[in-house]
């Protein structure tokens, strides 16, 4: 949401949901001035979860927190479509510890290659992202939960060239900026109407009939890993956690437009839904018009 | 197709298939002799056989090697059957090794319908014949020219448990087979069938680009292997002939990734074949869930 709404929205953001913590006057605000307050806020809504203290996201290497950590994953919500997530028989591995302190490393020297790149942008994301946990688990690269604000988990992170990881880091800092997002303003009319299949639409990456939240998530995620590309990484990077731009863009345009479709029917987005995905469409467009293109009349 | 779409759409789609209802009765036998019309009497055999019919005779063998002969596909392992292969068999064949290999398929039959009763009746309503075949460095298949007829030529080593895996292998086959007579797969079935349109993903289990018609049967075959291997809970045996349940369930991520990644991949796909890649998507998600190992809620998109 960085790219699509602008760096103002981001502290602009984090100030209106977290503006009980601050204590300072507006005028005078720093940078850990959003991220103090941005911690209490965390802590005040989810203090489940560890509080954090550092002025940037710390990766985890501590076992008793990562199993923290991990344990908002384990619960399970009524918006969650899949049977994959009815099913907790877990066997994550954490045995070695040395595994989890190399790739800790390798994450906080990967973030310091990328904050050169897009300084602006890692400013947001040390904002935004409390930890960077590293737990093991097959079949994925990482993720984020509604349950774990300012949490990233990253699965194998030294497995990943770095454009993979720089773009795993823009999506899922995506979802976690549109969590908070959605606590200042919601983003569906009903959560209740979620879960009901005819509502489901289609999902921008893997083109799959997901419920609205996950449809709408997936077109932020698509979009700002597109605008990143277009304003930072190139089209033409390596990153092989995302589809080439000349899939993705059509394919995200398609969740918008099926997404808007959807909401000419039923009216199941609020406005501020309405607008994330008009805004990602609008953009999009941007991209995938040829700069050269003109108007036949 | 068993694990992704349920019994009864595979009846449903028998009963297209002969003009009937889904739940007609003898459905073995009207399949067997719409089969014998379109492929011979001699291929099928006699169809009011109430189970798949085993067969022990060198001639009858030697006709249904003879639908094997094919001319070789990209990313083919084995050597292909050739006429001369065919011809040469009667010369070759140690009719007490072959006995051997038939009590062994006949076991592994039985292990499959104990195993999972509905999938053993949707086996013995398609499969009307196994022939065990000795070749080097083959362990048997199946062909669209003999639907209904299986090959095995069982290795030394493997289990029961592995051959019941080789009949769920090729039984995923003959029951795409026939789907996709009834209702078509895909939009260019040429071009899914050579790749002359271009269009390659990475196929699950010989892990190559292929052309989309055998990566998508390589997908099935993957993920009805795992929710069948899945059914033995910890009691699994160690897999020789097929590769382990992760490796299985890594690369069909893959394989649905490389399709998905692609631009206009939907356009790929007739409906039919939209909904068997949809019910293969949502399989491979209730299977990856239930691994040791796996943190479900990060299997998300």
């Amino acid at each position: 949401m960085f790219y699509s709404f602008g760096e103002q929205y981001a502290y602009n953001l984090l100030y209106t949901v977290a503006k009980p913590f601050f204590t300072r006057p507006v005028a005078e605000l720093e940078t850990a001035d959003f991220k103090g307050a941005y911690q209490k806020w965390v802590a005040a809504t989810q203090p489940a979860l560890p509080a954090a203290t550092l002025g940037q996201p710390e990766c985890v290497e501590d076992a008793a927190r990562e199993a923290a950590l991990i344990q908002p994953l384990v619960s399970q919500s009524a918006l969650d479509d899949r049977a994959v997530y009815k099913l907790a028989d877990f066997g994550i591995a954490h045995g070695d510890r040395s595994v989890t302190a190399r790739q800790a490393a390798h994450v906080r020297d990967q973030l310091a290659a990328f904050r050169v790149k897009d300084a602006s942008y890692w400013e947001v994301f040390d904002l935004y992202v409390n930890y960077l946990a590293l737990p093991s688990s097959k079949y994925t690269q990482g993720g984020t939960s509604s349950s774990a604000l300012g949490v990233i988990y990253l699965v194998d992170p030294d497995k990943r060239n770095a454009d993979t990881l720089y773009e795993l880091l823009v999506h899922e800092s995506t979802h976690l900026m549109m969590f908070v997002d959605e606590r200042r303003t919601r983003h569906y009319r009903s959560d209740a109407l979620l879960v009901d299949p005819a509502n489901f639409s289609i999902s921008a990456v893997y083109e799959r009939l997901r419920p609205l939240d996950k449809a709408l998530h997936s077109i932020a995620v698509a979009a700002e890993v597109l605008l990143h590309r277009e304003a930072v990484l190139g089209h033409a990077n390596e990153s092989t956690i995302h589809p080439p731009t000349a899939k993705l863009a059509p394919s995200t345009l398609r969740a918008c437009d099926a997404l808007l479709e959807l909401q000419a029917r039923r009216q199941l987005l609020a406005p501020r839904g309405v607008l994330i995905v008009e805004t990602c469409a609008k953009l999009l467009r941007d991209i995938v018009r040829p700069a050269h293109s003109v108007s036949a009349a | 197709m068993y694990f992704a779409t349920g019994a009864d759409e595979i009846r449903q789609t028998l009963g297209f298939l002969l003009g009937v209802p889904g739940e007609a009765p003898e459905m073995r036998h009207r399949l067997g002799a719409w089969l014998a019309s379109r492929e011979g009497a001699d291929v099928i055999g006699d169809p009011r056989h109430e189970e798949v019919d085993i067969v022990d005779d060198v001639t009858i063998e030697t006709r249904l090697l003879r639908s094997f002969v094919a001319a070789p596909q990209p990313g083919d392992i084995a050597k292909p059957v050739t006429e001369e292969t065919c011809a040469a068999l009667a010369s070759h064949r140690d009719a007490a090794a072959v006995r051997a290999k038939q009590e062994r398929v006949r076991e592994a039959a039985a292990l499959l319908r104990t195993t999972c009763p509905g999938l053993g009746q949707i086996f013995d309503t398609v499969i009307q014949r196994v022939f065990c075949v000795e070749m080097a460095g083959e362990v048997g298949g199946s062909s669209t020219k003999s639907v209904g007829v299986i090959w095995a030529n069982p290795t030394a080593s493997a289990s029961a448990f592995d051959l019941a895996e080789f009949l769920v292998h090729e039984h995923t086959h003959q029951l795409l087979f026939l789907d996709e007579q009834v209702h078509g797969f895909f939009t260019d079935r040429l071009g899914a069938e050579t790749g002359s349109n271009g269009f390659m993903p990475r196929s699950s289990i010989r892990g190559a680009r292929r052309p989309l018609g055998l990566v998508f049967h390589s997908l099935a075959v993957a993920l009805e292997l795992v929710a069948f291997r899945q059914l033995f809970a910890d009691d699994a045996p160690e897999p020789k002939l097929h590769p382990g349940t992760d490796q299985m369930l890594a690369a069909a991520q893959e394989t649905i990734q490389s399709i998905v990644f692609e631009p206009g991949w939907h356009e790929q796909f007739r409906s039919r074949g939209r909904f068997l890649f949809e019910a293969y998507r949502e399989l491979w998600d209730q299977l990856a869930a239930k691994q040791h190992g796996v943190i479900p809620a990060l299997l998300g998109e």
